[in-house]
């Protein structure tokens, strides 16, 4: 599979599918499904200091060429989740990455040093973006990710700062990221939708707002990925979206992923990381193209033309 | 198809209870607003077993799946008792033979796992949510001791032959009404139905034991993994996919 390998954060990844944080929670139900270690990483549903319930149901709607979720950071806290779920992940045999979220900066930065010092992780996730809890997402705002990040990397992990596309400045806050130590980029979590109860008249959701996810976002992630690898060359970038078929991981990887996040597509197809991995592969050595690695960002060099040529 | 054929394919392995599978509508029939659905799965699911549900999508249809309870069959042929409301149920439940479909699963407990063993249980069904209980009383009488079955419209009796059902526009009274008036002290209650049914058993039942409600949650893995079902009970979170869908009464918070 030498073909799909490639570095980054300074962290070998077998291939470049990554599994999205939380749609398939810690990954465990995947794990007969299929060999994790053929795919790239596997990345934690989001922990907290203390464990979380979430919201109240309905958690989930229909959205057209898409899902909205509620669901609010469900998850046992971060000593659960180092005593019971970290060892179980080890013998996945996939790079882990582990992915948390806090009240404050503060807390973050405590909760990053306590991960730092935990054996068997291979990266961290900063969750600056989710859309279903309480208080503002840092990720909407320069100033507030560069502190958080700041606060997060007093440790030796690297660190993704999972960004939103929500905001209205996306490059300033990636390079708020870069700026507060951030080693690369989730881009990005789901965009805030919701949908009425047409028979009540009120709001599906307790929270009115979820998160909109699946092939709906693909264009939005798509134009986001974009503009950032157009003004941050060199920066790795995991490009999560609305990714549920091999032409949609091409695109990402085109438009300037290194590494391509899967979430609702593997929640409802849990096969499909596997199939996207395969798929790839075959595509690859049908074109001729002998690593993956050649093809990311090619749509902005010259297209696929410049990778044959080179 | 050659239905006979594909039931000699090798057994499902663990990892198969993840993968979608195709199958076809063999035989819809349709009456009072329901519909029995009968499918065939070309590479066969796990053998069901009651109170399991399989996950279900249509060509085309939404991008969340569908939980769908098993009225009968045994993982190559299923068929499904649906109400015939909502975007995939409709299109199900109105499909023409030969309509294709994906199914994977069988998820959930089994009620077999759930209950309590020392008892028999009164069964409590309403609407849609008799299909999983009729597979019961067909697979495990020695479980049961009463059911009362209840629906709107008394022309579904059409589609579950051999299965006593009571009728709302017969004037037979809601299927709640009839086994509280009929329960006896040593039954246990297992209760699959609409909200409006759970929430009138809910007080006269708090408190005793062997009681049993199916949880009726939106999903979208099936397999315990995204959270999306979880619903908030007496104790914490309730894992609606992985941990039910049915749970003991006295683990459920209501008004859920
Ligand atoms: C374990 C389990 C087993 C089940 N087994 C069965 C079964 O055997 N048979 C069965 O028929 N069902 C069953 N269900 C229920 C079924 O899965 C759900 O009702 C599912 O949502 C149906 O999908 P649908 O696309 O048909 O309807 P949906 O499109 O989900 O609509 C459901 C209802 O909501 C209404 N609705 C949709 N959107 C809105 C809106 N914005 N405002 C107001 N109303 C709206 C629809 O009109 C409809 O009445 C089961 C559920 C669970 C959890
Ligand atoms: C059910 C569900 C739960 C999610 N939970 C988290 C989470 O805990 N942390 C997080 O950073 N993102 C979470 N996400 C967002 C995904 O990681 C991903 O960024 C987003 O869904 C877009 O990718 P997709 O279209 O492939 O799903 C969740 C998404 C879904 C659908
Ligand atoms: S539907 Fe995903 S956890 Fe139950």
């Amino acid at each position: 599979m030498a073909r799909l390998e490639l570095g980054r954060l300074g962290v070998a990844f077998a291939g470049p599918v990554v599994l999205a944080s939380g749609p398939v929670g810690f990954g465990l139900e995947l794990a007969s499904v299929g060999d994790m270690g053929r795919l790239g990483a596997l990345t934690t549903k989001t922990i907290t200091r203390l464990p979380r319930a979430g919201n109240p149901a309905p958690r989930l709607a229909d959205a057209p060429a898409g899902t909205l979720n509620s669901v609010g950071l469900t998850n046992p806290g971060l000593e659960a989740f180092r005593e019971r779920i970290l060892p179980k992940l080890q013998d996945l045999g996939t790079r882990i990455i582990v992915s948390f979220a806090a009240a404050d900066e503060e807390e973050a930065g405590w909760i990053a040093q306590e991960l730092g010092r935990t054996e068997g992780i291979d990266a961290l996730e900063l969750n600056l973006s989710c859309p279903n809890v309480e208080g503002t997402r840092p990720a909407l705002e320069a100033g507030m990710t560069f502190r958080w990040v700041r606060a997060c990397t007093d440790q030796t992990l690297p660190l993704l700062a999972k960004l939103s596309p929500d905001s209205q400045d996306i490059v300033g806050v990636a390079e708020a990221a870069l700026r507060g130590g951030a080693a690369g980029l989730t881009v990005g979590n789901t965009i805030q939708g919701t949908r009425i109860d047409w028979n009540t008249g009120l709001p599906v959701f307790a929270r009115v707002f979820g998160g909109l996810s699946g092939p709906a976002l693909l264009p939005v992630a798509l134009a986001k990925v974009f503009a950032l690898r157009a003004a941050l060359p060199g920066v790795p970038i995991v490009g999560t979206g609305g990714v549920t078929s091999l032409g949609a991981m091409l695109e990402m990887a085109m438009a300037g992923a290194d590494l391509v996040g899967v979430g609702t597509g593997a929640m409802v197809d849990p096969d499909l990381p596997w199939r996207l991995t395969a798929e790839l592969e075959t595509w690859l050595v049908g074109r001729e193209i002998a690593r993956y690695e050649t093809i990311i960002s090619c749509a902005h060099r010259g297209g696929l033309a410049v990778v044959h040529g080179t | 198809m050659n239905v006979r054929a594909e039931r000699h394919e090798a057994a499902p392995t663990a990892g198969s209870l993840f993968l979608w599978r195709q199958a076809r509508v063999i035989r819809v029939e349709g009456a009072g607003g329901y519909a029995v659905v009968e499918i065939a799965v070309a590479s066969p699911l796990s053998p069901p077993e009651p109170g399991q549900f399989v996950m279900v999508r249509l060509p085309g249809g939404p991008v969340l799946p569908r939980p769908i309870s098993v009225l009968s069959g045994d993982g190559a042929m299923l068929s499904f008792l649906i109400k015939i409301d909502g975007e995939v149920r409709r299109r199900l439940g109105t499909a023409r033979a030969g309509q294709p479909l994906e199914v994977r699963g069988p998820y959930g407990r089994s009620y077999a796992s759930v209950l309590a063993p020392d008892r028999r249980y009164f069964l409590v069904g309403g609407g849609s949510g008799i299909a999983p209980l009729c597979f019961l009383q067909q697979r495990r009488p020695d479980l049961v001791s009463h059911a009362v079955l209840g629906v709107r419209n008394g022309a579904v009796r059409a589609l579950l032959p051999g299965v006593q059902l009571i009728a709302e526009d017969e004037r037979d009274g809601t299927a709640s009404a009839r086994a509280l008036r009929f329960l006896a002290e040593e039954e246990g209650v297992l209760a699959c139905g609409p909200k409006g049914m759970l929430d009138a058993l809910v007080h006269p039942l708090r408190g005793r034991a062997g009681v049993y409600f199916v949880i009726e949650e939106r999903m979208a893995c099936g397999i315990g993994a995204c959270q999306g079902c979880s619903v908030l009970g007496a104790a914490g979170a309730l894992c609606v996919c992985r941990d039910g869908p049915a749970f003991p009464l006295e683990e459920l918070a209501w008004p859920a």
